[in-house]
């Protein structure tokens, strides 16, 4: 039985491709593909360094920076770690309860949660902020079981006496899941790229147009929240969160509530992080403010402390408000733009809303799949015949 | 009516479980808890604090399931409430894992815990030398603030605290009408109990944050117990062992172990080693016994020889030595009432 491989290979490197191919490699059953139409040089654009932006370049050097030769991997950002978006984020892996049929979303954050489980093992997991943490998800009446209940780890409905410690709340479920940290993974993410030759530009991008001009073949487009600025897109909201960080070091549960009333995010949940305790409960759509609400504070700390008394006597640390790119459903796909003469080839990678960690991994992929579909055409502006 | 005085010897978590215990449901006694070590120079100091029981050879299953089932719910409720921190009672899920299929899969105290269940294979995944597991959420309970909290409820409840160190039995017979032993080893030479003996364990505690999961080998040798402000990883079980000073060998012993079950735990800062002397005994000694001291038949309830379940089982032990000490004050001849 043969392990099947496809080589692709280019004049320039046949001779070294056959040296590697002879004996021990076989018995697998290597196909040699001339890709005389593979680009020997690209330049990609990334625009976006919060986890989609610097996940997705992760996969496209992994992919492709030894098929394509150099591969040229550009970051622009108008901001990076530990100012973005993901940064705020508590770091729970944890989708929407539902997907409403969406199948593809539930594959990619179940690729995640496989892929962040298997760095656990790396002697680079803590360097990660990757760690496991068990916890409830509570209801106030009776729920179907949610769209991960196969993904996490020892899922199971919660006891008479587990819902007794949540008066309020009749119904729900425990589980393990992942923790991935913002504030430690993205610099991970930055080191693992920038060791590997990818460059950043601290730099807001006006336009698509303005990367190709400077000659970029591609453009990943993973600019979240502000999507908006460089292609309008009336499904693109922002849903604004406001969290209040605090020093709890005895809690080791997370704790989501869901109402039937009120919209995902908007009831409360106490996630303890490496550090800090994460307490929220707020998602109001098309908030721009990034500014801290004192009402909102308020709401989030009264409704929490009935959730888990014994905050009453953390430490608050600093509160913190940043707006989720919200979206029917992520956007993660290519279009061809035709500027003038030249055609621009952009992937778009966002929408992510509250669950951009959570899906990141395999979002990247899939976007990295779409890089190989350019890749593979070899009708990149660059390629050579 | 004088009322009675009664003295509980011994400032550990089971000597200040049953003083509290005590103070609180005999107002009519006046109680005085005496001891030479307090917190935090304790053997309940050290322990983790993990609840979790064994099963001794010689105590009545209704018993043992009474007992354990008491503490947890007595300490459930604490964790439950504001006091949470202040008392150092936390909420802690994690697993206890098998190299081979144990006999008794549904150990007794697994209907007390919470949420008990067999892991599933993906998550005995992590532990590739391992072949069955059980997961749960169970009771962590740090002694170091708890018992100062203990003594706070002890105070409160009237109770006085003196720190002395007792010889014998005989120098308490002018002072006191009951006395409740709660010396632990002590006992060895306090009451002349040589049933009892030390099983020395060594700790570490290691900053280790990202921790929140408790993972023990079935076999009590090895385990993570992420607490409060640190990781305590053990352990070692030598019986007849008196040393307390930490030995490097067991320190390296423990660190490999440990990193075997969690890799993350050799990248962890040790921040102390400690070493404490179980109590170690084939049963915990929990019964009355009238004893002659200098002419006089003094009524002593006994509560020590908990080995390295005390904390597990402090609350209730202390309320069987309460149904004790209440039946010693029915016991006791008129003229002590005057």
């Amino acid at each position: 039985m043969y392990t099947h491989v496809n080589v692709y290979t280019s004049p320039a490197i046949h001779g070294a491709a056959e040296e590697l191919l002879s004996p021990p490699l076989r018995p697998y059953n290597i196909t040699c593909i001339w890709a005389e139409n593979l680009p020997e040089d690209m330049r990609v654009a990334v625009i976006g360094a919060g986890v989609i932006g610097l996940a997705t370049a992760q996969s496209i050097y992994e992919q492709y920076h030894s098929i394509v030769s150099p591969l040229t991997i550009e970051v622009y950002a108008d901001c990076f770690t530990p100012l973005t978006t993901s940064d705020g984020a508590a770091g729970l892996w944890q989708p929407y309860l539902y997907n409403k049929g969406n199948v593809q979303e539930t594959e990619w954050n179940k690729q995640t949660f496989d892929y962040l489980l298997s760095c656990l093992s790396s002697p680079e997991s803590i360097q990660m902020g990757i760690f496991l943490q068990s916890g409830y998800n509570l209801c106030t009446e009776p729920a179907p079981d949610p769209s991960f209940k196969d993904i996490v780890l020892g899922f199971r409905q919660l006891t008479e006496r587990e819902l007794q410690m949540f008066p309020g709340y009749n119904h729900g479920w425990f589980n393990t899941a992942l923790m991935v940290e913002g504030k430690a993974y993205l610099p991970w993410l930055m080191d693992w790229l920038q060791k590997r030759g990818v460059t950043f530009y601290h730099r807001k991008i006006k336009s698509f147009k303005e990367l190709a001009e400077t000659g970029a073949d591609v453009i990943i487009n993973c600019t979240g929240v502000r999507s908006g600025e460089l292609q309008p897109d009336p499904e693109l909201k922002p849903g604004r969160g406001q969290i209040v960080k605090v020093d709890a070091p005895w809690l080791k549960h997370w704790i989501i509530t869901h109402s039937s009333t009120e919209s995902v995010y908007n009831s409360p949940y106490i996630i303890p992080g490496s550090r800090l305790v994460t307490v929220g409960g707020i998602f109001q759509l098309e908030n721009w403010s990034e500014q801290n609400n004192s009402t909102d504070h308020k709401k989030i700390w009264e409704s929490a402390c009935q959730l888990e008394p014994s905050l009453k006597h953390a430490r608050i640390v600093e509160d913190w408000a940043g707006l989720r790119p919200v979206r029917s459903k992520v956007r993660l796909e290519r279009e061809t733009i035709q500027s003038g003469a030249t055609t621009i080839e952009v992937i778009h990678n966002y929408g992510h809303g509250g669950f951009g960690l959570t899906i990141h991994r395999g979002c990247a992929q899939e976007a990295a799949r779409l890089f190989g579909q350019i890749v593979e055409k070899g009708k990149g502006p660059k390629a050579r015949l | 009516m004088k009322s009675v005085r009664v003295v509980v010897v011994g400032a550990g978590v089971i000597g200040f479980s049953t003083a509290v215990c005590i103070a609180e449901a005999l107002p009519f006694c006046s109680v005085t808890l005496l001891a030479e070590k307090f917190s935090p120079d304790t053997t309940s100091d050290g322990a983790a604090g993990i609840l979790f029981a064994a099963e001794f050879p010689d105590i009545p299953m209704e018993r043992q399931k009474r007992w354990f089932k008491y503490s947890f719910d007595h300490l459930l409720a604490i964790a439950q409430s504001k006091h949470s921190p202040e008392a150092g009672v936390m909420l802690t899920s994690g697993w206890q894992i098998f190299r081979d299929i144990p006999a008794d899969k549904k150990p007794f105290w697994s209907e007390f815990v919470i949420g008990f269940r067999v892991m599933t294979d993906s998550e005995l995944k992590r532990f590739p030398d391992h072949t069955f597991g059980q997961a749960f959420t169970t009771i962590k309970c740090e002694c170091s603030s708890y018992l100062p909290w203990l003594e706070k409820s002890f105070r409160k409840a009237g109770g006085q605290v003196e720190r002395r160190k007792l010889n014998s039995l005989e120098e308490l017979i002018n002072s006191y009408e009951i006395i409740v032993n709660c010396s632990g080893l002590g006992s060895k030479t306090l009451v002349g109990d040589n049933k009892v003996y030390p099983v020395r364990g060594q700790v570490l505690k290691v900053e280790a944050p990202w921790l929140k999961h408790f993972i023990r080998d079935g076999d009590g040798k090895t385990y993570i117990y992420p607490g409060i402000h640190s990781v305590t990883v053990g352990g070692t079980r030598q019986e007849g062992d008196w040393r307390l000073q930490a030995d490097e060998g067991d320190t390296k012993g423990i660190l490999e172990r440990c990193s075997g079950l969690e890799p993350s735990i050799s990248k962890a800062k040790v921040l102390s080693e400690w070493v404490g002397l179980r109590p170690g005994r084939r049963n915990p000694r929990v019964e009355k016994e009238l004893v002659q001291l200098q002419g006089r038949r003094v009524p002593v309830v006994h509560n020590y020889g908990h080995g390295g379940w005390g904390v597990t089982l402090a609350w209730g032990t202390a309320l069987d030595a309460l149904g004790l000490v209440r039946q010693c004050l029915h016991e006791m001849p008129l003229q002590a009432n005057l």
